[in-house]
């Protein structure tokens, strides 16, 4: 059920209303759980199945290694849980791009191993990442242990960010699950916003630009080089409006139930060094990879060599998280050489460019690191990446209308979102509009339409209008529920 | 007044004038008027402007008898009548940009060209009402608009819409079933106030649009593996070169078929079979492929717009250009002939 149907509407609706029913905590915990089973089920039940045993081994692990104080025995039950996660997620994720590339290798000397029919568990590359967390964290003595099964698996099973992140740690959710769950007036009316905030992103811009990317990335060799830079700019678009849109969706979902999720996007395309591109962009991935692989690798504590290894082991791992392709390993690998670099140059030297021209040279790497992640193949990247550097420039002139009102939206959003996050509380301008201020500690700020005043009811019925009237009419996938 | 009751008021309040300003954002970009013709089904509005941006972006003006043109004909005047489809109707672009008004104007006045496209016609719905188009127009020549989809199974397969039908060894057009609660229907009824507001029909087409496109696909979906692709069905072998001597027949032979051709090295079968018989009969027969080599290199094409894609959908201008350009050259050698 993608958060943009109807069908998911009428779901979480419902879950809505049994959570404002009166009962304990632990009643609504189960109604959580089940709901997100169901959630889960209605992609694949079978594959259900495989997230319960994951909750189950996992809680186990948990209360093991926090039950005894024998190094060894903890390490022996973390080993297990890590080895279990990585296992399942490496078989039904990476079996085949093995198998691929073994046969590229040894099928000639007769060595080939067939293929299998495995199919890709919807978030699984998600739920891995966040149940591993719960069972590193008990090992570092950074957190207790769950004290039910029950809570694990609400955590784990926990729909709003089941299938696509944020990725949740359980130092981050475990603590909320005592607190009283249930929507609120508060509640509704600041995640309503969000979740209208998110739909935007998604239907309305990036879906009406996948219109442009599908066909230029398909046959870029079509196109003319300006037509294909266009392409580039509107996957950009695309990818940020796509998933940061799912995020809004999913932190929203999650706030009216009753539970604070972190932020996963903050304004990632004005970074002006890979750094903070990775401080903004898919932030719980990133600070995940830093927190429990850059880190016990070594982090920046071995000297320079080692921490530019450090910095690429992480990337590449992280750019094969995305996907079984040596494309996202490039990505990866790209990204990786870019923080070295910048790392290189950061040392003792002071800020040599202005801000608005490191935005723009940043904005540049990004799109070109983009081309290998969007591309099927190597020879699909080279091509879309020949005609960026204006090599056979010629081909079918196409410069996409939707491309500038998308590119206005955005801009648009990111200047009203810097001029709100600048403001401590509600301006006279921003009262007149029903605009209240909300700072929350772990999943940022927001600026909510009340619909308090008929102002503000206009605009969040406007909003609303907008949505419906200007999406696309055919919707995309989104486009992390590949990964 | 109650907390409550604010709360209310100001929600509705709110409600209200954002459907106003909605309605007046649509209404710069889409406005529709249909109207029904007993016997013939729903037309544009006679005297109403309709602003199409779902596809391309165009200002268009009705008239009578689902003529496209800001005045009504003269109909003693001598006429080349245009049938077609959603290519010849046209909202898309202006009036001015559409094939069978560029036409006219390179005719030089000599005829009058009457635009009677409609969309979702096929070749079925040129042989089914002809008495009616050559009973209201009596034109001197009419010009037929196929494409790919306007012949063969277009043509057969829907018992909704106009279609052909074999009764033993003829072919037979069956007219469109009229049925009084389509959508358009519900929106034209003469005193529904409703059939003004455009916020709603736009919000219709949006639906019916929305049910023509594929379902959300599978690839995210872990579910049972896709069967192994099976051989496709044979295709039936529809007989083109029946239906088009089916019209031919029904115009007594006074009628150019015009082919708008896909934007494709590559010819498909209904063109080629289409070509084959206009040469064996010596129809007249003018094709849009032939423009194409003009246009090798250019990295233009005659279809798709800036709001939708490249190569895609409804012709363009460039496409209207070419095609006014090529019936012109037709309509200049059957005049030398003696035919008009």
């Amino acid at each position: 059920m993608a958060f943009s149907s109807l069908r998911f509407l009428i779901f979480f609706g419902c879950i809505l209303a049994l959570l404002s029913l009166r009962g304990g905590v632990r009643r609504k915990k189960i109604l959580l759980a089940v709901g997100s089973c169901f959630f889960y089920a209605a992609w694949d039940w079978r594959y259900l199945f495989l997230l319960l045993i994951i909750s189950v081994i996992d809680y186990g692990c948990g209360a093991r290694i926090a039950r005894t104080e024998d190094q060894r025995t903890r390490k022996l039950w973390l080993v297990l849980s890590i080895v279990s996660n990585l296992g399942i997620l490496g078989y039904f994720k990476y079996f085949n791009f093995f198998i691929d590339n073994w046969n590229g290798f040894l099928a000639p000397l007769g060595w080939a191993i067939p293929y299998r029919e495995i199919l890709l568990p919807a978030g699984i590359s998600f739920y891995t990442f966040k149940s591993m967390s719960y069972t590193i964290d008990i090992y570092r003595r950074e957190i207790e242990p769950c004290r039910s099964q029950l809570d694990y698996t609400t955590f784990v099973t926990f729909f709003p960010e089941l299938i696509a992140g944020p990725i949740v740690r359980a130092s981050v959710f475990l603590p909320q699950m005592d607190r009283p769950i249930g929507p609120t007036r508060e509640r509704l009316s600041s995640g309503l916003n969000l979740f209208l905030l998110g739909l935007t992103k998604k239907r309305v811009i990036a879906d009406n630009v996948s219109t442009i990317v599908d066909p230029i990335f398909a046959a870029p060799q079509d196109y003319s080089s300006i037509s294909v830079w266009c392409g580039v700019i509107a996957y950009a678009l695309q990818i940020y409006c796509d998933f940061s849109g799912y995020s809004d969706m999913a932190i929203a979902c999650a706030r009216m139930i009753g539970y604070d999720l972190p932020e996963n996007f903050d304004m990632p395309y004005l970074s002006q060094n890979p750094s903070e591109f990775w401080r903004r962009w898919h932030i719980t991935l990133s600070s995940w990879l830093r927190d429990y692989l850059y880190i016990p690798l070594g982090g920046n504590r071995r000297g320079p060599l080692r921490t530019y290894a450090n910095l690429m082991i992480t990337m590449l791992l992280g750019g094969l998280w995305h996907g079984a392709s040596w494309n996202f390993v490039l990505w990866g690998g790209l990204h990786g050489a870019a923080l070295a670099a910048h790392r290189f140059f950061q040392r003792g030297a002071r800020k040599l460019l202005p801000s608005w021209i490191s935005i723009v040279l940043m904005n540049l790497f990004v799109l070109v690191c983009w081309v290998p992640f969007r591309s099927p193949t190597f020879a699909a990247t080279g091509r879309v990446l020949r005609k960026m550097c204006f090599v056979g420039s010629a081909g079918a002139h196409f410069y996409p209308a939707l491309l500038a009102p998308s590119l206005g939206l955005v801009i648009f959003g990111h200047v009203l979102g810097l001029t709100l996050a600048n403001s401590p509380e509600a301006s006279p301008w921003m009262r007149f509009f029903g605009v209240d201020v909300e700072r929350n500690p772990i999943s940022g700020w927001h600026a909510v339409l009340t619909a308090a005043t008929v102002p503000s009811a206009f605009l969040l019925c406007f909003w609303a209008l907008t949505i419906y009237f200007f999406s696309a009419i055919a919707s995309s996938p989104f486009i992390y529920f590949q990964f | 007044m109650s907390t409550r009751a604010r709360r209310i008021y100001t929600l509705v309040a709110g409600a209200l004038l954002a459907l106003l300003a909605m309605e007046l954002v649509i209404r710069q970009s889409y406005t529709i008027a249909y109207s029904h013709e007993p016997g013939y089904g729903p037309i544009y509005t006679p005297g109403s402007t309709i602003r199409w941006s779902v596809e391309g972006r165009g200002v268009g003006h009705w008239t009578v008898h689902g003529l496209r043109g800001s005045a009504p004909p003269n109909l003693a005047r001598d006429s080349l009548l245009v049938l077609g489809d959603s290519f010849t109707e046209a909202p898309m672009v202006y009036d001015d940009e559409v094939f069978p008004q560029q036409l006219e104007m390179r005719l030089g006045g000599r005829f009058q060209v009457l635009n009677a496209g409609r969309g979702m016609s096929s070749i079925a719905d040129y042989v089914a009402y002809a008495p009616r188009h050559l009973g209201l127009f009596h034109p001197r020549w009419t010009i037929i608009e196929l494409s790919d989809d306007d012949l063969g199974a277009g043509a057969w397969d829907d018992d909704e819409a106009a279609h052909l039908v074999r009764e033993g060894a003829a072919l037979k057009a069956l007219p469109r079933v009229e049925s009084p609660l389509t959508w358009y229907a519900l929106s034209e009824e003469k005193h529904n106030p409703l059939r003004h507001v455009m916020l709603l029909r736009y919000a219709i087409l949006r639906y019916v649009l929305s049910q023509h496109q594929p379902g959300e696909p599978p690839l995210f979906r872990a579910g049972t593996p896709p069967p192994r692709s099976a051989p496709p069905p044979p295709q039936m072998r529809y007989p083109v070169e029946e239906e088009l001597q089916l019209a031919v027949d029904t115009y007594r032979g006074r009628v150019t078929l015009f082919y708008f051709s896909q934007f494709a090295p590559r010819e498909p079968e209904t063109e080629r079979r289409t070509r084959e018989a206009c040469e064996a009969h010596g129809w007249s027969c003018v094709f849009l492929r032939q423009a194409f080599p003009a246009l090798a290199g250019t990295g233009t094409a005659p279809y798709g717009f800036p709001n939708t894609a490249f190569n895609s959908g409804h012709p363009n201008r460039l496409g209207h250009r070419l095609a006014a350009e090529l019936l012109e050259q037709e309509i200049e050698r059957l005049t030398k002939r003696g035919l008009l």
